[in-house]
């Protein structure tokens, strides 16, 4: 009985429906006066007793979007974000106990919106921005590389280097100011208007310490990370950077990546 | 004198009336260190990887004694129980040494979906056999015995076979687990249901419990709604007096999740529970 109860009620809300309700009892006139000697079930009704749960239910998840989100709150008011809150919520289930980790698809799920593109372009890049502030703030520590060892491998070797990228780290670009706009919308920024013709922005963001970071990166260097971030080795990846960009100063590349912290280790691959 | 080589948390008792720790509070503890005998401390919003709520965290329990909390246990679903789940509760138990470690008498996850809210069980020995089982296994690995909280209550089964106080009390014993006592939940179920919420008192045993809660809750007209966004109402301030008079000075915990106001204000609620339990 408790299997099928629990499975009913997960399968409504896949199927939107209240196959839920023979599992429950409730009030109303009728049930009362017809119980003989004492009612049952008195007080709330079968059908607001589920709607209690499910409103309840939608709500959580639409309220978690609202934390992970604060930007995009910011960007459109709390009643315009919610409505797009609820939308997800509705139609993308949670498969993890901690509701930090829930939303992770609301920009792919904003970008699948058709009148998204000419209402707010730049909306959905800015979700994917702030999704991963919120990743990186809760990501592990990366321990500080081991160049001594690296230097100490030969050219070979070294052109088969895996670079891993701190656990905080990602990626995000876009063809909107989507870092100036972030920075406009957090507390206590001096009110300035974003101009939409600012250009693109090649991000990556990571955790340094306590701080979440937002570094503008060029375009070449952009895609170089990207490449490491797949798991190319290091000619790989600077062959494919060379394709695209036959002047990217590679030495330069790597010498800031260490720099800003976004690689804490490599290995060779074989 | 006596120097140790290595710091180590308070052993203290949780005794009196503590309150939620939440992340807007941070700045306000570590720095100003105000007099709260102890914190609850919401334990899935730490089984992260890293990051500076941890570094909060440890600096807030190098000076107050905790309890955890948890809502993400599920200990009432027929899904397998989540290992990763306790596996990452028990580090933080190992890490941050809490006094005890609570959760739901509740399903929250489904089908591998997680709902994240309290969904009550039907009151049948079905359940409680379920549930006993699993929390016995919880038990296990953590090593200890935990709480299991009576959740509010928006709807009634077909297939309850006893009361909720029945089941409570029932599972309590099956488990061998301990109870923590939402007072306001069992005021606004005792509404929602039309019981009477003195006689569910008397009926849960004294030893068991060993934890009460206080919240708020919003009328909603028809019925009342658990909503951990208010003072703690008259009517459950009544009946907390009365569950002091029956189990004595429980470790009371004031609960406020939604607009949560200064610390300052919730210490205010909680020296009016100072107040009752040391009456
Ligand atoms: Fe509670």
């Amino acid at each position: 009985m408790l299997k099928e109860i629990q499975q009913v009620f997960a399968d409504d809300f896949s199927s939107n429906s209240s196959e839920f309700l023979k599992y429950i009892g409730g009030g109303g006139c009728e049930e009362m006066s017809s119980c003989s000697p004492a009612p049952k079930f008195i007080g709330l009704d079968a059908i607001q007793g589920l709607e209690i749960y499910r409103e309840s239910i939608i709500a959580g998840l639409a309220r978690s979007l609202t934390e992970i989100y604060p930007v995009c709150v910011k960007l459109i008011g709390l009643e315009s974000f919610s409505l797009l809150a609820y939308r997800y919520s509705e139609n993308y289930p949670s498969s993890s106990p901690s509701l930090i980790n829930y939303g992770q698809k609301f920009s792919a799920f904003l970008n699948s919106i058709p009148q998204m593109g000419v209402a707010l372009p730049y909306f959905p890049d800015v979700a994917a921005l702030e999704l991963l502030v919120h990743n990186a703030y809760y990501a592990s520590s990366g321990s500080d590389i081991d160049l001594f060892r690296f230097n100490q491998l030969t050219p070979s070797k070294q052109s088969k280097v895996v670079f891993d990228l701190t656990p905080s780290f990602g990626l995000v670009s876009s063809e909107f100011p989507i870092k100036h706009i972030w920075e406009v919308s957090q507390d206590g920024a001096d009110d300035e208007i974003v101009s939409l013709d600012e250009g693109a922005d090649f991000l990556a963001v990571h955790r340094f310490g306590n701080e979440v970071r937002i570094e503008s990166l060029s375009a070449e260097l952009y895609l170089f990370l990207g490449e490491m971030c797949k798991g190319l080795t290091l000619s790989e990846a600077l062959s494919s950077v060379l394709n695209e960009f036959n002047e990217f100063d590679f030495q330069a590349s790597i010498q800031l990546a260490l720099d800003k912290g976004f690689i804490y280790g490599f290995h060779v691959q074989n | 004198m006596s120097i140790s080589g290595k710091s180590s948390f308070k052993k203290s008792k949780i005794q009196g009336v503590g309150i939620g720790l939440r992340s807007c509070h941070y700045q306000s503890i570590i720095q100003h260190k105000p007099r709260i005998p102890w914190f609850e401390v919401i334990s899935d919003n730490y089984m992260i990887e890293g990051g500076p709520e941890l570094n909060y965290l440890e600096s807030i329990r190098n000076d107050y004694p905790i309890v955890m909390h948890g809502v993400g246990m599920s200990v009432g679903s027929v899904d397998d129980l989540n290992m990763d789940y306790l596996g990452k509760l028990r580090s933080l138990k190992e890490r941050f040494e809490p006094a005890w470690i609570s959760d739901h008498l509740c399903w929250v996850s489904a089908d591998k979906r997680y709902f994240h809210d309290l969904l009550p069980l039907p009151y049948t020995q079905e359940s409680i056999d379920h549930v006993a089982k699993r929390v016995q296994r919880v038990q296990n690995v953590l090593g200890e015995r935990i709480l299991l909280e009576n959740v509010s209550n928006y709807m009634t089964y077909k297939a309850n076979e006893m009361t909720e106080w029945e089941f409570l009390s029932n599972v309590a014993e099956a488990a061998d687990c301990n109870i923590l006592l939402d007072i306001n939940n069992v005021y606004v179920s005792s509404y929602n249901h039309k019981f009477d919420p003195f006689l569910y008192l008397n009926e849960i045993p004294v030893n068991r419990v060993k934890q009460f809660h206080l919240a708020g809750y919003q009328d909603k007209g028809l019925y009342l709604f658990d909503s951990h966004s208010e003072k703690v109402k008259p009517p459950v301030w009544d009946l907390y007096e009365f569950a002091v008079t029956k189990f004595g000075s429980i470790p009371t915990l004031i609960e406020w999740d939604d607009d949560i106001p200064s610390l300052s204000d919730l210490l205010t609620e909680a020296n009016k529970a100072s107040k009752i339990i040391w009456k």
